[in-house]
C-alpha cells in the first residue's frame, strides 16, 4: 500500500508550513498551487490555516492529552515483539543444523550397511554369492536366522552340504 | 537540529520500531500521541472521543512487522488506520442509533474532509511542537501569555516569579520560535494572542 492521497495532504501541510515560515521555492510555490486547484476542500484548509481559524484553544487542546500517561498505560499490553531479523536467521540456523544432522545419521547408517556388506561379501567370495544367500534365505525360512554373526559360516555350510547332496 | 541529523534520528526510531525495540516504539508514540486524538477527535466529532482508537492503532503499529521507509509512510499508515477505525466506530453508532428507533444522519467521513484534516493537523501540530520543544520555564510562560491570554504581571503571581525573570524568560521564548518559525509562521504564532 502506498498511502499515496494521505502522503499528498502530509506533504500539502509542509508546505503551508514553509510557505508561513517564507521558505517556499518556486517549484514548491508551484506544487502548492497545483494541490490547491485540486479541490474546494483543499482551498478553504488553506484559507482557514492562514486566516486566524488556527486557534489558540486548538493550540491548547493538544495539551489536553497526557501522552505520558497514555504510553504508560498502554506499554502492559504489548505483547513480546520477537526481533524479525535475528529471529529468521535462529530458525534458518536451526533448519540448516537439523539437516546437517539428518544427512550425517544418513550416511553413517549407509556406510555401516556398506561395510557389513563388505565383510560378508569379502568372507564368502564376493558379492554374487551373497546374492545367491539372499535368494536363499528370502524363499527358506529356515535360513531367516543366518545373518547373526555367529551363525553364518554354520548357517552356510549346512546350506553348502543341502546343495551338494541335492545335485548327487 | 539539523535535517540531515533529523533524518538519521528518524530513521533510528523507525528501524527500532521494525525491530521490536519498546523504547522507540515509546518515543514515536510520544512524539505522535497527541496531534493523532486530536485528529480523531475532529474526525469524530468528540475531541475526547478518539483516544482508545489512538491507541488501539498504536497497539496494531507494534504488532506489525512491517518496516517503514520514511516518517511520512508512519505517518500516512497512522492516519489511515485512524480514519478506518473511525468509520468502523461512526457505523456502529448509526447501527445502533437505528435499531433504537433514532434516524442518524449519515455523517460518515467524506474523503476530501479526512485529508484536509489530514493537512491542518500537520500544521498544527509543527506549531505545537516548536511551542513543546522550548526549555520548561520559557515553555510556561510562552503557553500562559501566548495561549491563554494572561499578561506578564498574572504569570509572575501564578509562578511566583519577579516581572523580571518573566519578562527575560519570554523574550528567550521568542528568540528560540523565531529560529523555528520564521516569516508568517512566528506572525502566525503572535498573532493567537492578538500581539503581531
Amino acid at each position: 500500500m502506498d498511502y499515496q492521497r494521505e502522503r499528498e495532504s502530509i506533504r500539502a501541510g509542509q508546505l503551508i508550513l514553509k510557505e508561513l515560515n517564507g521558505e517556499l521555492s518556486v517549484s514548491e510555490r508551484a506544487e502548492l498551487k497545483r494541490w490547491l486547484g485540486k479541490s474546494p476542500v483543499n482551498r478553504r484548509t488553506y484559507a482557514n490555516l492562514q486566516s486566524g481559524e488556527l486557534r489558540s484553544e486548538e493550540l491548547e487542546g493538544l495539551r489536553n492529552y497526557d501522552s505520558t500517561e497514555s504510553l504508560r498505560n498502554l506499554l502492559p499490553r504489548l505483547s513480546p515483539k520477537p526481533k524479525s531479523r535475528s529471529y529468521k536467521i535462529y530458525v534458518g540456523l536451526a533448519a540448516a543444523l537439523l539437516i546437517s544432522i539428518i544427512v550425517a545419521i544418513g550416511f553413517y547408517l549407509r556406510n555401516q550397511h556398506t561395510n557389513q556388506e563388505m565383510q560378508l561379501s569379502s568372507k564368502y567370495g564376493g558379492a554374487g554369492q551373497l546374492r545367491q544367500e539372499r535368494h536363499h534365505r528370502h524363499c527358506l525360512p529356515e535360513y531367516r536366522q543366518e545373518v547373526h554373526p555367529d551363525r553364518e559360516g554354520r548357517n552356510l555350510r549346512r546350506h553348502r552340504s543341502a546343495a551338494d547332496h541335492r545335485s548327487s | 537540529m539539523n535535517n540531515q541529523n533529523l533524518s538519521i534520528l528518524e530513521h533510528e526510531l523507525l528501524e527500532g520500531l521494525h525491530t521490536g525495540d519498546p523504547a522507540a516504539f515509546g518515543e514515536i508514540y510520544l512524539k505522535h500521541h497527541a496531534p493523532l486524538c486530536h485528529f480523531a477527535g475532529k474526525l469524530l466529532d468528540d475531541p475526547d472521543g478518539g483516544q482508545d482508537i489512538v491507541d488501539d492503532v498504536f497497539l496494531k503499529l507494534w504488532e506489525r512487522s512491517l518496516s517503514y521507509n520514511d516518517s511520512e509512510h508512519l505517518k500516512a499508515f497512522l492516519y489511515q488506520s485512524i480514519r478506518n477505525a473511525c468509520l468502523d466506530q461512526l457505523r456502529s453508532a448509526k447501527r445502533r442509533s437505528l435499531r433504537d428507533g433514532i434516524y442518524a444522519e449519515s455523517a460518515l467521513i467524506p474523503t476530501e474532509s479526512y485529508l484536509a484534516s489530514i493537512t491542518h493537523t500537520e500544521v498544527i501540530t509543527e506549531l505545537y511542537q516548536a511551542i513543546s520543544n522550548l526549555p520548561g520555564q520559557a515553555q510556561k510562560i510562552i503557553r500562559k501569555t501566548f495561549l491563554e491570554g494572561k499578561s506578564n504581571e498574572e504569570v509572575a503571581e501564578e509562578m511566583k516569579l519577579s516581572i523580571h525573570t518573566v519578562k527575560n524568560q519570554k523574550r528567550r521564548g521568542l528568540d528560540i520560535l523565531r529560529g523555528k518559525l520564521s516569516g508568517e509562521g512566528y506572525k502566525l504564532l503572535l498573532s493567537l494572542s492578538g500581539l503581531s
